[in-house]
C-alpha cells in the first residue's frame, strides 16, 4: 500500500474540518476524490503535501509504511508527493526555468543522485514538453506571473511532469479552465499514468473524470469519505447531485 | 564666531582644522584655494544635518562628524593584487582607480581614448588642464546644499573627470573604481565631473568597495551633465566596508532631450546614503533612477531622490526597493517636485521593501511638492515580508526553506537588479545575493 490514511482528523487554525477519513491507494491506481464546498478537499490535499496551519489531532497517515506526518513538506516533495495547486502562486522575480532547475535538483541530491547540468536539464525539459502542451515561453517567464488561469494549471501538470512524483495529489486541478485547457491537462496526466505511480484527483465535478477515468472514486462529505465506488459513481453524482448521499449517510 | 559654532556644532571645529592643514600643504590655483575657503566656511554656518532635518530624518550623523578622520596621504597603501580582484572583469572599459582617495595611475587604463574623450584624475588635470576643470567647477550651481557637500567642496583631493564630446557615442563603458584599504580613520572626498556633450553617448560605472573592515569614511560627490538629445547611463555599486561611512550625492543636469538612467546597488557600510538629484536643464528630458539597498546587523542605508521638474515634458520614474534584515535599518525619501507653470510632466515613484527580521525597519516617505496643473504623477509604497504562500510553494517542490527565501529574495529584487547596466556587474550582483541571502546571520566575503 502506497497510501494509507486512518481515522485522520485535522484541524485549520483551530476548527475540525476532517473527521475519520480513511482511504488506501495503491501505486498504479487513480483515486477521484469528490466532494460539495467545505467538505475537506483542499484540508485533505493541504495535509498530504504538509502545509503550515494543518495539523492531523488523531489518526495517521502512512506512506510506503512510514509516517508522513512526521515530514516537513520539502521532505515530502522529495519522498515523491506532488501536489498539483487549486491556486498556483506567481512569483515575480524568479525564472520558471531556474525554479524547475532548483526543484528537480533538490530531489534529485535528496535521492543521492547527481545534480543535472544545464545541457541534461534542457534535454529533460524538451522531453517532459512532448507530454504536456505547454508554451515553451512560459519558461522563461517568471513562475506563474501574468499566466492565464490554462497556464498556471498546464504548468502545473509540467511541474508534475519534470518531478515525477510517485503520488501526486491534483487539488481540482479543473476549476476554471475552458475545455480545451481542461483537454491539455488531461492528456498531461494520462500521460503521466504509470503502474509505479498513483494520483488522486480531487474534484468538485465529474467534468474531469471523463478524461482522466479513475479506477476508484469518494464522496468526501462532512470530513469523512462516506461512500467509495467505481467511476459510475462520479455519473451518479453528476445527475443526482451530493443530497442524496447526505440523506443517505445521515445529517454531517 | 568661534561661540557661535561651538554652540551649534562643536564638530565642524575639527572639519575646518583639517581643512587648514591641508591647504597649508598644497600649492593650487587660487580658485580652488577660495573654493575650498569659501566651503570650509559655508560649513562652519551651517554645520553638519541633524535628525530636525527633513532630508537626514532617521539617520543620525553623530558616529561620522563626532569623530577625528585624517586625510589620506600620498602613498598606495595596498597591494596591486588586491586591486587587481576588481580590474580584470570589466575588459573593455577605461578605468580610473582610486586608492583611500589617492589616484592609482598603474592600474588605471586611459589608453585609446576617442579623440576628444577625457577621462582623467583631477589631480592629473589640475596638473595639465586646470583652465578646464575651473569652468567645469566653475559652472556648478548648488542644489540642496548640506554640510556634507560643502565638506567635500573644501576637502576634495582628486577625483574623476569625464567630459565626453558633442556627437560621440562611446562604446566602451567608463569604470570609476574606489578601493578603500580599511584603513581605519582616512576620510577620502572624492568629487567626481561627468560631462557629457550634446548628442553625445556615454555608460559610467561607479564603484565603491572596501577591502577589510575598518572604520573609514568616504564622503563622494558626484556631478553628471547631461547634453542636449545625450544620452547617460549609470551604475553606481556601493560596497564599503561594513565598519566604514559612505555618503554621497549624485547631481544630474539634464538638458534639452536628454536621457540620464542610473540604477544604485547599496550593500555595503554601517552608515550609507546616496541621494540622487535631478535637474532639467531644459524640456523633453528623461530621468530614470533605481535603487536596490540591502542593510543587516545595525547598519543603516539611507537613500535620497528627488525628481525636481521646473522645465516642461520631464519625465522621472523612480524604482526603489530595500531587504532589511536583523536590526537594519533602510530609509527611502522620494520627491516629485513640479515647478508652478511646467507641462507635460510624466512622474512615478516606486519603493518597495521587504523585512526578513522582525527587528528590521523601513522608513519610506514619498513626497509630492506639485504646483503644476498638467501633469501625471503617480507613486506607491510597500512595506513586506516573504509571501508564506510562496514558500509553501517552494518546499511542496522539494526545495529547502533557506534556498526557497534566498530565491524569493532575489526575486524581490530581480527588476532593479535587471535595469544594472553591466551585465558582469549584474552577475556579481546575482552571485553576491544568492550567497548573502542565506540571512541566517552567516557573512560572506565575496569576490566584488
Amino acid at each position: 500500500m502506497m497510501l494509507k490514511i486512518e481515522n485522520l482528523h485535522a484541524s485549520v487554525h483551530g476548527k475540525e474540518i476532517l473527521k475519520g477519513l480513511d482511504l488506501e491507494v495503491k501505486a498504479g491506481e487513480v483515486h477521484a476524490v469528490m466532494g460539495p464546498n467545505g467538505s475537506g478537499k483542499s484540508t485533505l490535499s493541504y495535509l498530504l503535501s504538509g502545509r503550515e496551519g494543518y495539523e492531523a489531532t488523531r489518526g495517521r497517515v502512512l506512506y510506503d509504511g512510514k509516517d508522513l506526518l512526521e515530514l516537513g513538506p520539502e521532505e515530502r516533495a522529495c519522498a515523491g508527493i506532488f501536489l498539483a495547486f487549486q491556486y498556483p502562486v506567481a512569483i515575480p522575480g524568479v525564472n520558471n526555468m531556474y525554479f524547475l532547475k532548483a526543484a528537480v535538483n533538490a530531489q534529485r541530491k535528496h535521492r543521492g543522485l547527481p545534480e543535472l547540468d544545464a545541457m541534461e536539464f534542457m534535454g529533460l525539459i524538451e522531453e517532459k514538453l512532448k507530454l504536456v502542451d505547454l508554451k515553451k515561453d512560459l519558461l522563461s517567464r517568471s513562475v506563474n506571473d501574468g499566466f492565464s488561469g490554462g497556464e498556471k494549471k498546464r504548468n502545473e501538470i509540467f511541474q508534475m511532469a519534470m518531478l515525477e512524483p510517485r503520488l501526486a495529489v491534483l487539488d481540482e486541478t479543473d476549476s476554471g479552465l475552458d475545455i480545451d485547457a481542461l483537454k491539455a491537462v488531461a492528456d498531461g496526466v494520462n500521460a503521466l499514468r504509470g503502474p509505479e505511480r498513483a494520483m488522486i484527483v480531487i474534484t468538485h465535478y465529474q467534468r474531469l473524470l471523463d478524461y482522466i477515468v479513475p479506477d476508484k472514486v469518494h464522496v468526501l462529505l462532512g470530513g469523512r469519505i462516506v461512500k467509495s465506488g467505481d467511476k459510475s459513481l462520479a455519473l451518479e453524482l453528476e445527475k443526482k447531485g451530493y443530497g442524496w448521499i447526505e440523506q443517505e449517510v445521515g445529517a454531517v | 564666531m568661534t561661540e557661535v559654532m561651538n554652540e551649534k556644532q562643536p564638530a565642524t571645529a575639527r572639519f575646518v582644522a583639517l581643512h587648514e592643514r591641508f591647504q597649508a600643504a598644497s600649492i593650487e590655483p587660487a580658485w580652488l584655494v577660495q573654493r575650498r575657503r569659501a566651503a570650509a566656511e559655508r560649513l562652519v554656518e551651517m554645520g553638519f544635518p541633524t535628525t530636525r532635518d527633513e532630508a537626514w530624518k532617521y539617520t543620525r550623523v553623530g558616529p561620522i562628524v563626532d569623530r577625528d578622520w585624517e586625510l589620506p596621504g600620498v602613498e598606495i597603501g595596498v597591494a596591486g593584487t588586491e586591486i587587481e580582484r576588481f580590474t580584470t572583469w570589466e575588459d573593455d572599459a577605461y578605468r580610473l582607480v582610486f586608492v583611500d582617495g589617492v589616484y592609482d595611475a598603474e592600474h588605471s587604463r586611459l589608453d585609446d581614448l576617442p579623440e576628444g574623450l577625457i577621462v582623467a584624475a583631477h589631480s592629473t588635470l589640475l596638473r595639465e588642464q586646470p583652465d578646464l576643470l575651473e569652468e567645469i567647477e566653475g559652472r556648478h550651481v548648488e542644489h540642496a546644499i548640506d554640510g556634507f557637500k560643502v565638506l567635500n567642496a573644501a576637502l576634495a583631493a582628486d577625483g574623476a573627470f569625464v567630459r565626453v564630446p558633442r556627437g560621440l557615442k562611446l562604446e566602451r563603458p567608463i569604470h570609476l573604481l574606489f578601493v578603500a584599504s580599511g584603513r581605519a580613520e582616512v576620510m577620502s572626498n572624492p568629487r567626481n565631473l561627468i560631462d557629457v556633450g550634446d548628442e553625445a553617448k556615454a555608460f559610467v560605472v561607479e564603484r565603491y568597495v572596501g577591502l577589510e573592515s575598518g572604520c573609514y569614511f568616504t564622503n563622494a560627490h558626484t556631478e553628471v551633465y547631461v547634453g542636449c538629445n545625450a544620452e547617460v547611463e549609470h551604475d553606481k555599486i556601493q560596497r564599503e566596508s561594513e565598519d566604514a561611512f559612505h555618503i554621497a550625492d549624485l547631481e544630474v543636469h539634464i538638458e534639452r532631450d536628454g536621457r540620464f538612467s542610473s540604477t544604485a546597488i547599496s550593500v555595503g557600510a554601517k552608515i550609507g546614503r546616496h541621494e540622487v538629484q535631478q535637474v532639467q536643464g531644459g524640456p523633453n528630458t528623461c530621468c530614470t533612477l533605481n535603487g536596490l539597498y540591502i542593510v543587516d546587523g545595525d547598519r543603516v542605508s539611507d537613500n535620497v531622490v528627488v525628481a525636481h521638474h521646473s522645465r516642461d515634458h520631464g519625465r522621472s520614474e523612480q524604482l526603489y526597493k530595500g531587504i532589511l534584515d536583523d536590526r537594519g535599518l533602510g530609509i527611502f525619501n522620494g520627491s516629485i517636485i513640479a515647478d508652478e507653470g511646467t507641462k507635460g510632466t510624466d512622474a512615478h515613484q516606486t519603493n518597495k521593501n521587504l523585512l526578513l527580521a522582525e527587528g528590521a525597519v523601513a522608513e519610506t516617505r514619498p513626497q509630492l511638492e506639485i504646483y503644476a496643473d498638467d501633469i501625471a504623477c503617480s507613486h506607491g509604497a510597500t512595506v513586506g515580508q516573504l509571501d508564506p504562500e510562496s514558500v509553501f510553494y517552494m518546499l511542496s517542490r522539494g526545495i529547502d526553506e533557506k534556498t526557497a527565501r534566498a530565491m524569493l529574495t532575489h526575486g524581490f529584487a530581480a527588476d532593479v537588479i535587471d535595469r544594472v547596466g553591466s551585465a558582469e556587474t549584474r552577475k556579481r550582483i546575482e552571485a553576491y545575493l544568492a550567497q548573502r541571502v542565506s540571512w541566517a546571520g552567516v557573512k560572506v566575503k565575496e569576490e566584488d
